[in-house]
């Protein structure tokens, strides 16, 4: 991950959290208290508090949110199933709103669901305000496109691109085949490829 | 083969970030750790309530009194993980997550005995004189991870 020092926090970037509009779900009052007084020292002024499923549920029907921090693991309550339902509901822009889950011990369980509920990022609690700013910046820039297939949708899960898997051509439109088949076109001869490096000057 | 829909909606946050004004990111650090002492001796104070819940749900899980007595003290371990840790406890949200640990195995007994061991450590390392010390930190968690290892 990025480290803060990256963005410009030994010089002059600023951060602007005036018109961002932000829940934040913690089943824990206090976990939640930690969370909001965090985004305030951020200079976050619209900051929905979520203490229940039911109130982030609330929230999403009555508000357009542009950044989601959620623990999912509210006691008696499925999180999960809330943040994956926000993200295939079609309800725009709330769907698509970057999703920051917050975890504190994970049973095994839950693992894969937080892979796949869509969310953009994991932070492991407890949480730093280092930390946490450094995610906020990566997910305000994250260059992954969103993905749908199947009951998945959310961004890309795949950080890194490593081409289709092996024996298949992918499933996605800008899947490259791993294998490079023969040359379409003549190569270029030593004067074209020159004329590409050589300064030329231009008429303006 | 399943076919995949791939498209980038527009991400909001990236350009409310970036408008004129706002703050320092180092100044947003400063602030938000400002925010966080101003809390921190209630939160601290909940810590230690919540302490006081596991003990007596042991008692009575111990006992068979209270059914969901390990679910309740899961949740009231994992708070404490995240909550003493955000304060620089280490050593308290350390002993908090294997407690949960220990619990999240749903399909296993509750193995009481180590579980009371836990919260008597945790105890131990809410004393003042505990916290303050590194190496006194260091052999009270040595002995829970001996503890836990057996278990």
């Amino acid at each position: 991950m990025t480290p803060l020092r990256s963005y410009g926090a030994d010089g002059a970037r600023k951060i602007n959290l005036d018109r961002t509009a932000i829940l934040v779900m913690d089943g824990s009052p206090h976990g939640l208290e930690i969370l909001v007084q965090i985004l305030s020292g951020f200079g976050a002024k619209q900051v929905e508090r979520a203490g229940s499923v039911r109130d982030a549920e609330k929230a999403f029907e009555q508000r357009t949110f542009d950044l989601v921090i959620a623990d999912p693991d509210v006691p008696g309550e499925d999180g999960f199933r809330l943040l994956q339902r926000l993200r295939s509901s079609k309800r725009e822009p709330n769907c698509y709103a970057p999703i920051i889950l917050v975890t504190g011990h994970t049973r095994l369980s839950n693992v894969q669901r937080a892979r796949d509920i869509g969310a953009n990022i994991v932070v492991a609690k407890p949480v730093s305000s280092k930390v946490l700013l450094e995610r906020i910046l990566w997910v305000a820039s994250d260059p992954r496109p969103f993905v749908e297939i199947n009951d998945y949708i959310g961004p890309d899960r795949r950080f890194k691109f490593a081409g289709p898997p092996p024996g298949t051509d992918g499933r996605r439109a800008g899947d490259l085949p791993a294998e490079v088949g023969d040359a379409s076109t003549p190569n270029m001869n030593q004067s074209e490829v020159d004329s590409l490096i050589k300064p030329q000057r231009v008429a303006l | 083969m399943t076919a995949v829909r791939s498209f980038r909606p527009e991400n909001r946050l990236r350009s409310q970030i970036a408008t004129p004004g706002g703050v320092l990111l180092s100044d947003a650090v400063a602030a938000a750790d400002k925010g966080l002492d101003s809390i921190s001796e209630s939160v601290l104070s909940a810590v230690d309530q919540k302490l006081l819940a596991i003990e007596a749900l042991a008692l009575s899980g111990a006992q068979g009194a209270t059914p969901d007595a390990g679910d309740r003290i899961y949740t009231a371990a994992n708070e404490i993980f995240a909550e003493a840790g955000a304060f620089g406890r280490a050593a308290l949200s350390e002993a908090a997550h294997s407690l949960c640990s220990l619990l999240a195995n749903r399909d296993k007994e509750i193995p009481w005995a180590a579980v009371t061991v836990h919260v008597q450590t945790m105890r131990i390392l809410r004393q003042g004189h505990v916290e303050a010390s590194d190496a006194m930190c260091r052999a009270v968690l040595d002995g829970l991870r001996k503890v836990s290892a057996r278990t």
